[in-house]
């Protein structure tokens, strides 16, 4: 009875490994670049979130202040001066089409952007960025509940055209 | 019986009227030998009636020797065992997957890069406003391309 309850185990584990190594492509894609020294790796982890929510600075953002409590986890991988299209390709393909929703992807002559959610309803709960120009590779990976309205505007302080685009449209939702 | 009175009780028959001594009558009839010949089509019907009569139901039984092969793999123990194993590894599969905010702090992707909470705010900040800028980014082309084709189309209504 004991080895049967044994094997049980084992197989379980097992398993168990193996469903989530298929769910995390994009981890393995992270990790595997995570200690080459030519790449920027950032990375935040929740119990930080929870410090920086209890930071007080004089010169804290209200919004970015907001967003951030909210978050709980972020981690960057990027890397200058070099071709980020290859990685970019690589990367886009890691991503699982039934785990994330695409919600904006650009391309132009410099560079291409890609942005995808992970949501349950109307919440989002991951936001991953991938950006790859003739001259960097970013992914920008943020866990934790992401209100994009709040974010849009942040870019309203670099006054970026387009911000009115953005409120219009999520006024339509 | 004369060939008269069979039919009358044919008839009875086929509009199923016959009594149970009525009918044994007919097939006494049909089983003699002197059928009227306008009535020997119905002789065959009736011979029928007889031979399916006669069948008995013998119920073939067989002991069955051993257990075969299907049912001895799903009951050994080995095959149990890995079943529960998948049903436990399924069960907590999908119990992890609503909690995916819940970041496994072993993860080795998310191992601090800073040390002071300051840092980590400025740093994150840092990367909420390249976000932005990228979004906006995507929407100004949008916005773009949509300011190019009203140009076309105050072009096209001009005309």
């Amino acid at each position: 009875m004991k080895t049967r309850l044994l094997i049980a185990a084992v197989l379980a584990v097992f398993v168990t490994t193996l469903v989530s190594a298929q769910s995390n492509a994009l981890d393995k894609f992270f990790t595997s670049y995570m200690d080459d020294p030519s790449f920027t790796v950032v990375t935040i982890s929740p119990k930080m979130f929870q410090m920086i929510s209890k930071l007080d600075m004089e010169d804290m953002e209200p919004e970015v202040k907001d967003l951030l409590n909210n978050i709980k986890g972020l981690r960057i991988l990027a890397r200058e001066d070099y071709d980020g299209r290859q990685l970019y390709n690589e990367a886009s393909s890691k991503i699982n089409a039934n785990e994330y929703d695409e919600l904006l992807r650009v391309r132009d002559k410099d560079e291409n952007v890609r942005i995808f959610v992970k949501a349950q309803g109307d919440v989002i709960n991951e936001l991953l960025l991938i950006v790859g120009g003739a001259s960097e590779f970013v992914m920008l990976d943020l866990t934790g509940s992401i209100d994009l309205k709040t974010v849009g505007k942040l870019g309203g302080a670099l006054d970026v055209p387009g911000i009115k685009h953005l409120e219009k449209m999520d006024e339509k939702h | 019986m004369d060939s008269n009175q069979v039919k009358i009780l044919l008839e009875k028959y086929w509009q199923g009227e016959t009594s149970v001594v009525e009918e044994s009558r007919l097939k006494a009839y049909f089983r003699s030998d002197d059928v009227a010949e306008e009535l020997e089509q119905y002789r065959a019907l009736f011979q029928f009636f007889d031979a399916e009569a006669l069948i008995k139901f013998h119920p073939v039984l067989k002991t069955p020797t051993r257990k075969s092969n299907t049912v001895r793999i799903l009951s050994s123990a080995w095959v149990r065992g890995a079943a529960a194993a998948v049903i436990l590894a399924l069960g907590v599969y999908f119990f992890m997957i609503p909690g995916q905010e819940n970041i496994d702090m072993r993860d080795v992707t998310y191992i601090d890069t800073y040390e002071s909470p300051e840092l980590a705010y400025e740093e994150a900040k840092k990367a909420l406003f390249y976000l932005s800028g990228k979004m906006n980014k995507g929407v100004s082309t949008a916005a773009n391309s949509l300011d190019k084709m009203k140009t076309l189309d105050e072009i096209v209504n001009a005309n």
